[in-house]
């Protein structure tokens, strides 16, 4: 299954690369949305997840601008709210499962032989699971456990969180490793990992210092991507009711929410944050690399 | 051996859990009950004798049985993959349709208007997720101008399965002679496949741009042109010919992305497919459900690469050296 | 733009100019290139990379890169005027009037077929019935090609063809094509001297026993005068001299053109030395003469008027100041 490895990051660069022009309009819009994830709490109308029972399922009003659910909270807060939950997690798990992928790539790059075989063969298992049924999986294994109790601090005050973080760095782990791989693999016989390995610098030494610098165009180019891909993930996965529970507030889990009573009309209440899942992303292929365009492979510094 | 794998993987993930049996069969049971339930699901033995158990029934194509309702697995995903495969071939097809002939276009005439609307639709695709256009669609299309029916399953109420041939409702009714009922399947067929056919198709249309392109800047192209071939001779000999490896390729991949996007459109669309089945196994924390669902969906997604695989080596005389 | 010869010209180009547009602003390969091409003949082109060579070919199929156009002067087959033909016209003259060999014998053939298929294609894409069978052609064409076994070449793949059998392959998918005037795109340089030499060979007399004319382009001058009748030298998109063999080598008037041959001494067979100076930019526009950073014989005029043009006789063209006779 070669022809695999050689689509992978192609694969994902197709899904989320957008046309060059307008890129920083859609810069703009992301750094908005960062700015929403971290002032939120100060910005929001309402609480968003206090309950007003007398106030069920309003639609859009200068009281409550975009609705409220059927609880009776209020969307315009919780689609704000929401934007620090996704952005959260997605961050973590990428940053997770892209820092170890990347890690173990260039090891593999390094090692070569078994090691590379091994870890190809982990990558290609992991790969041929459709991404939502892998974190079904993961979901149906550590859903239950308790095992994340003593760590639930800060965003991850649940284990849902937990759970999700570890999904979402699990689908960008063979991503990041096979990525990263490829490219430094053509370096190992480089003149200057020669000269390295003479300097007497070891294995993981030259890893770090001379395979990570050379492959950062690339890992940066991969990361906008994989994070507009994390959103998605996240915001599915708590559609289908897994990850994060009401009521903390998530663009999936709102959706759900809401999914129930689009039937009847009330549009509001899945509209919302189904439209700021779309935006992140659509704000988030402002960065990315077109796969057409040759990244610039850094000098080797030290 | 990718196979063996992923069951191994799948089998130690659902199973590391305890005893979920309180979630599967509801509180109102007794402590010796579910004893019982789990000495004869054999839930008290020693993992790796659970897993020999399970994998020598897995070789029989047994997947074991739901823990709520006692249905074998394998006979549930048998009767719901059908669905799911109706669905995802549909939504092949919604995908085929609009990303071949536009990326094809778009390759030619790259600035040009068919070339911007592909671009658009795929723009549109990628950011937009599968659920919720799904909503949005049947809120537009059936609250507010009702063109399809409601988004409760394969048939409106009234309506009878086809015998079973196939498997899709749609070509049953037809071979069954029964149009109104291929017209009812359809109805109820064209939103979910569209939703998940536009979601999971960009990636489609800018392979085929991309692979299309690179062979008309080629130089045997230009070669061909020069020997006097006609456009319409070039297209179909060289360019097309030279251009589907890759699209192929991606097709199938498009195909594991369309297994996972079937979950949240048959939840949306109350599908009775294997991805609404997997989420309903959730819900009661039934693993072997969700066990069963993967390794099927995993297998699934192994033999098409298989076939690609297969294919490629047909069509491209390099591959086969 | 100069009237149309009736002079029995089988090509003419005059004025020449092609304009490619890229990112980073447009391009003039071309700028204003005179050519004359008679039945029978074998014409070379020399120049260094970047001087224009290769779009002149494609010029004159009217086969542009993306974003190019031929943006002045005028192309001429038998009188027609190649630049006004509709597509159907194009598409006749392309092939059973002209066919061109490729730089890159391998990539020049279609990966996903057999070299029998793309044979016959071109074969029945320009010709009728009348002119045998398409298989039967293939055959004798690879063996006239020295193949010791055509048969088995028919089979395979372009992948499975060595650098020197692939050429050889691209020549008979020009010879299929039946055509009066053949194109050849430095069809040597990627092989190995003794393929080389073998190549040009084959190519010369398959051509010449067909009663076709051939315009062959390389950067080298030796490969050249091995097979021309005639030579143009190219420099900064204009052809600056053109004349006879024995004219070009022995009594060279552009100072380019002498400059050429001291580097290559044809008869000692020395190392090559180089020009000094820069190869100019085709980004640029050039009124005057493009030559003149680089030129020993530079005069005053020369930077200041445009260049004249001196055409003793139909065969003979020179564009320099200096003029004939002052070498």
């Amino acid at each position: 299954m070669v022809t695999r490895s050689q689509t992978d990051r192609s694969l994902l660069s197709r899904i989320f690369v957008g046309p060059t022009k307008g890129r920083t309009v859609r810069r703009s819009i992301f750094f908005l949305l960062l700015l929403v994830a971290v002032i939120g709490p100060w910005i929001v109308t309402h609480d968003p997840i206090r309950p007003d029972p007398f106030n069920t399922l309003a639609p859009p009003s200068a009281e409550h601008w975009f609705g409220t659910d059927r609880l009776g909270l209020d969307i315009f807060s919780r689609v704000v709210a929401g934007t620090r939950t996704d952005f959260t997690l997605a961050l973590i798990g990428v940053l997770l499962g892209g820092g170890l992928g990347s890690l173990m790539g260039a090891w593999a790059a390094y090692r070569r032989g078994w090691v590379d075989t091994v870890l190809l063969r982990v990558v290609e298992v992991l790969q041929s699971f459709p991404v939502l049924l892998l974190g079904l999986a993961l979901f149906a294994a550590l859903g239950s456990l308790d095992i994340f109790e003593p760590f639930l601090f800060g965003p991850f005050d649940d284990t849902g969180k937990v759970v999700l973080t570890i999904a979402i760095a699990s689908v960008n782990f063979p991503s990041y490793l096979r990525q990263v791989r490829s490219v430094l693999l053509p370096l190992t016989d480089a003149e200057f990992v020669q000269a390295a390995k003479c300097s007497g610098l070891g294995g993981w030494g030259i890893v770090w210092k001379h395979f990570i610098p050379n492959a950062r165009g690339q890992i940066l180019a991969l990361f906008a991507l994989t994070c507009a891909y994390a959103i998605q993930i996240i915001a599915g996965l708590s559609f289908i009711g897994l990850g994060i529970e009401p009521p903390h507030p998530e663009w999936g889990a709102m959706i759900r929410e809401g999914a129930t009573v689009i039937i009847q009309g009330k549009w509001w209440a899945s509209l919302f944050p189904g439209a700021a899942i779309a935006l992140s992303v659509y704000s988030l292929t402002g960065f990315s690399v077109g796969s057409d365009t040759p990244i610039d492979p850094a000098s080797p510094s030290s | 051996m990718v196979l063996f794998s992923v069951v191994v993987l799948s089998f130690a993930v659902t199973r590391s859990t305890g005893t979920p049996l309180y979630a599967a069969l509801g509180i109102q049971v007794s402590e010796e009950m579910i004893e019982a339930r789990a000495e004869m699901m054999g839930l008290n033995d020693p993992i790796h004798v659970q897993f020999t158990t399970y994998a020598a029934a897995l070789l029989r194509g047994d997947l074991g049985a739901s823990r709520r309702t006692f249905v074998p697995v394998a006979e549930d995903i048998a009767r719901k993959l059908p669905a799911t495969a109706e669905l995802v071939f549909f939504s092949m097809v919604v995908g085929s349709i609009w990303t071949i002939p536009l990326g094809v276009r778009a390759a030619m005439r790259p600035n040009g208007p068919i070339g911007k609307l592909g671009e658009g639709i795929s723009q549109f695709g990628v950011t937009v997720p599968a659920f919720w256009l799904g909503l949005l669609l049947i809120f537009l299309l059936y609250f507010l101008w009702p063109v399809f029916p409601a988004p409760l399953g394969r048939l409106g109420r009234g309506f009878d399965p086809p015998a079973m041939v196939t498997g899709f409702y749609t070509v049953d009714a037809l071979l069954a002679g029964n149009p109104a009922l291929a017209w009812e399947a359809l109805r109820h067929l064209i939103l979910p496949a569209v939703t998940l056919g536009v979601t999971s198709s960009p990636p489609m249309f800018r392979v085929t741009r991309a692979a299309v392109s690179e062979v008309l800047a080629s130089p045997y192209v230009e070669a061909a042109h020069s020997y006097g071939l006609s456009r319409r001779k070039v297209m179909i000999r060289d360019v097309f010919r030279n251009a589907s490896p890759p699209v192929l390729n991606l097709a199938a991949m498009t195909f594991g992305y369309l297994i996972g996007g079937a979950v949240l459109v048959e939840v949306v669309f109350s599908w009775p497919g294997i991805g609404s089945y997997a989420v309903w196994g959730m819900e009661f924390s039934d693993y072997d459900v969700v066990l069963g669902v993967v390794i099927v969906s995993a297998a699934i997604y192994v033999l098409l690469y298989f076939i690609v695989d297969l294919l490629q080596y047909a069509m491209d005389p390099r591959v086969r050296n | 733009m100069t009237a149309a010869p009736a002079n029995g010209a089988l090509l003419t180009l005059s004025e020449i100019e092609v304009t490619i547009h890229t990112a980073t602003g447009p391009v003039h390969p071309l700028q204003g290139v005179d050519l004359e091409v008679y039945p029978g003949e074998t014409v070379g082109l020399v120049g260094e990379s970047g001087s224009g060579k290769t779009m002149t070919l494609r010029s004159i199929l009217r086969l542009m890169p993306p974003g190019g156009a031929v943006t002045g002067g005028a192309i001429e087959w038998e009188g027609r005027p190649v630049l006004d033909m509709d597509p159907d016209e194009l598409q006749s003259y392309r092939g059973a009037d002209v066919a061109m060999i490729y730089q890159n014998p391998v990539s020049a053939l279609d990966p996903m077929l057999k070299v029998k298929r793309q044979i016959v294609d071109a074969f029945e894409a320009n010709r009728n019935e009348a002119d045998g069978d398409p298989e039967e052609f293939a055959r004798s064409t690879l063996r006239d090609l020295e193949f010791g076994d055509p048969e088995a070449v028919l089979r395979r793949y372009p992948h499975q063809l060595s650098g020197g059998m692939a050429q050889r392959v691209n020549i008979a998918l020009a010879l299929a094509c039946g055509p009066a005037l053949i194109l050849a795109d430095e069809p040597t340089t990627g092989l190995d001297m003794t393929t080389q030499i073998r190549v040009l060979d084959l190519l010369e007399r398959q051509v010449s026993a067909r009663n076709a004319a051939l315009l062959f382009i390389s950067h080298d001058l030796r490969a050249v005068a091995r097979v021309s009748r005639r030579i143009g030298i190219m420099y900064a998109g204009r052809v600056v001299e053109f004349g006879t063999r024995e004219r070009i080598l022995n009594e060279p008037s552009h100072p380019y053109t002498r400059a050429l041959l001291e580097c290559v001494d044809l008869r000692t067979g020395e190392r090559p030395r180089s020009i000094p100076g820069l190869v100019p930019k085709m980004t640029e526009v050039y009124e005057l003469c493009a030559f003149r950073d680089r030129c020993v014989s530079r005069m005053e005029v020369c930077d200041r008027e445009p260049l004249p043009r001196c055409e003793p006789d139909e065969r003979n063209m020179l564009l320099c100041h200096l003029g004939y006779g002052n070498g």
